[in-house]
């Protein structure tokens, strides 16, 4: 254990991002409590905590002694993060007008667990991994319940907060199983090495597949993969909408990253264990959350089913990964997948907000969206297009999404889960298109020729995901080469991967 | 082994003592009891009437968990005041940046007024 003080570049982003928030709460608490203040602050600083993630990048190979990972594939991620964050803020912004929020607090408490989801993201040992999840957890509790004075945003943070606390227990005691059956070993690579010592005269002890069992439970947990899901619908619903937009995206993306190291890179020999479990979940989670997102009137809640069912799309890629040369493969599918539905996610939740706005009781029912597109065209097509690329359809950015990770798992040999996957997506154009027809084919009512008064921060925001979406659906290329070639690198320990 | 044999007699001894001083003063002690002297002590307090499951102020867990953190701080400062002159510079740096997050967390209590009991 050395310290090398060019290690610290290494996670300069987050502690950009936690200096950020400590002087968000300072200048709420200090200066001034100007909405306008706090949120320009925030902002400017996710822009410029992104260029520091591009450009200020740490030489060494090895950093903090191989806690966190260095390379660009954690650089691409971390900007994803930000990027999230970012979108966050800016739909949070008129959101939180006249609701009579602390919103120095509420802007600091997605910074800080925007901080645990870049750790989580770059973590390579057990430690930082759990590190990363509780800073990022912790957070998010409290942001579920930051509407006070709303009973169902009560439920949403302590229902979070129970299971969640409970999951963090499956986690903590599979870490010290692992830790036990690999020799006192915490990293990543250190875990991998010491799992090929296992096998023949010599067969792993049975509490290493407990350990690797309760881990995968754990972080099962925080993607809200079936069986694990149940918090997820009342949270989702019960939080602020834009923290649900930002739930649905960050923490899903970084705890699947987390999963994909750990399983991919780390017990790639244990995959004969791990493999037909995951792919048993994976498969339940995409017909179970397609198949009772069929039947949601609310449309918060619908997003959540549909989230589930998209970890389970990105479980294949975590079942790939443990298939030896699809790794690098699967890691790029990944990240292009994470990047669109990032886009598609949040741009539905800002439709989903404006929608809900205009309504005296500002619910979130999907008959609200009959005949939108008679008064709004624009809304309405950006919608149109978000639930289209949610569903998987050319020429959208969700539709190369799927592809990438669908043909990795193919080369995998995962056949049976790819032809479940698409069956599912096929299930699922089922409750996106409803919306669709909702708006261009049903009457319009009293209530959707309301103006909608779209402000510029989330115009930008359709505007931007539109674009995006619709870029990386017909020029692919650029993205998936990024993703390649990040992928090619992720910093993997010195050793050869042997096939059992 | 036998190194221990003074630990047990120890042990032994004030087992015996323990048991003895509360049996004699069960005994042979006067006992002038009155309602005041019965009561459950509950430090210093009037004892909770009743059902023990009581509603009381939330404040109470805010101040008893702002207790546990800066509790922990200090849990942190002993061991590196232990190890000062080995940790050198490195470790007092490190240390200010702690405690400048733990201090900002406090300037944010005092300013939010967590700390006046109302």
């Amino acid at each position: 254990m050395t310290f090398n003080p060019t290690d610290l570049l290494a996670i300069a982003p987050e502690i950009a991002v936690l200096s950020l928030a400590i002087l968000v709460i300072m200048i709420e608490v200090l200066i001034s409590r100007s909405e306008e203040v706090l949120q320009g602050i925030t902002a400017i600083g996710l822009l410029a905590v992104m260029a520091v993630s591009i450009f200020v990048r740490s030489t060494s190979a090895n950093v903090f002694s191989g806690m966190v990972a260095n390379d660009d594939f954690t650089m691409y991620l971390k900007v994803l993060l930000t990027g999230i964050a970012l979108l966050a803020i800016l739909m949070s912004k008129d959101y939180l007008k006249g609701k009579n929020f602390r919103v120095g607090e509420y802007y600091t408490l997605i910074l800080l667990a925007t901080v645990g989801m870049m750790i989580l993201a770059s973590s390579t040992d057990l430690v930082t991994m759990f590190l990363g999840i509780e800073t990022m957890s912790i957070a998010l509790y409290a942001l579920a319940g930051f509407r006070s004075e709303c009973s169902k945003s009560n439920e949403a943070a302590m229902k979070y907060f129970l299971l969640g606390a409970f999951s963090t227990g499956f986690l903590l005691y599979g870490i010290a199983l692992l830790y036990g059956a690999t020799g006192g070993k915490t990293n990543f690579a250190d875990i991998g090495i010491a799992i090929t010592a296992f096998g023949g005269d010599n067969p792993a002890p049975a509490y290493l597949y407990a350990g690797i069992g309760l881990i995968m439970v754990g972080l099962l947990f925080k993607v809200a993969a079936v069986p694990f899901h149940f918090w997820s619908p009342d949270v989702y619903q019960g939080a602020p909408t834009p923290v649900t937009a930002f739930m649905s995206a960050g923490p899903k993306a970084a705890a699947i990253i987390v999963f994909l190291r750990l399983f991919g890179w780390a017990l790639p020999d244990m995959s004969i264990a791990w493999q037909p479990i995951l792919g048993v979940v994976a498969a339940v989670t995409m017909v179970t959350g397609n198949i009772i997102a069929l039947s949601q009137q609310n449309i918060k809640r619908m997003l959540a089913y549909s989230s589930i069912s998209h970890a389970g799309y990105l479980l294949l890629a975590v079942i790939a990964a443990g298939t030896a040369g699809i790794r690098s493969d699967a890691a790029a599918g990944m990240l292009f997948y994470l990047v669109a539905y990032y886009l598609m996610n949040m741009g539905a939740f800002t439709v989903a907000i404006l929608v809900s706005r205009a309504r005296l009781d500002g619910d979130y029912q999907i008959n609200n969206y009959q005949g939108l597109a008679a008064n709004h065209p624009w809304i309405a097509g950006a919608m149109a297009l978000f639930m289209i690329s949610l569903t998987g359809i050319p020429p959208t950015a969700g539709f190369f999404g799927k592809l990438y990770v669908f043909s990795a798992a193919v080369k995998a040999g995962f056949i049976p889960l790819v032809v479940i996957g698409v069956l599912a997506s096929a299930i699922s154009a089922f409750y996106y298109l409803r919306i669709v027809v909702y708006m261009y084919m049903r009457p319009e009512t009293a209530e959707s020729s309301k103006d909608l008064k779209p402000t510029p921060a989330w115009k930008t925001i359709m505007i931007v995901c539109s674009i995006l979406i619709i870029y990386l659906g017909v020029m692919p290329g650029m993205m998936m080469k990024l993703a390649d070639s990040s992928s090619q690198k992720i910093s993997s320990p010195n050793r050869v991967v042997t096939l059992k | 082994m036998i190194d221990y044999f003074p630990v047990l007699l120890l042990m032994v001894i004030v087992a015996f003592m323990a048991a003895a001083l509360l049996a004699i003063t069960t005994f042979i002690g006067p006992k002038r009891t009155n309602p005041d002297k019965e009561l459950p002590f509950e430090t210093g307090n009037l004892p909770t009437p009743g059902n023990a499951r009581a509603q009381f102020s939330v404040h109470y867990y805010l101040v008893a968990i702002l207790f546990v953190v800066f509790d922990v701080e200090v849990a942190f400062l002993y061991p590196w005041a232990v190890q000062f002159k080995q940790l050198g510079l490195f470790g007092l740096i490190e240390m200010l940046v702690f405690l400048f997050i733990l201090f900002i967390g406090w300037l944010f209590i005092i300013r939010r007024g967590v700390l006046e009991w109302k």
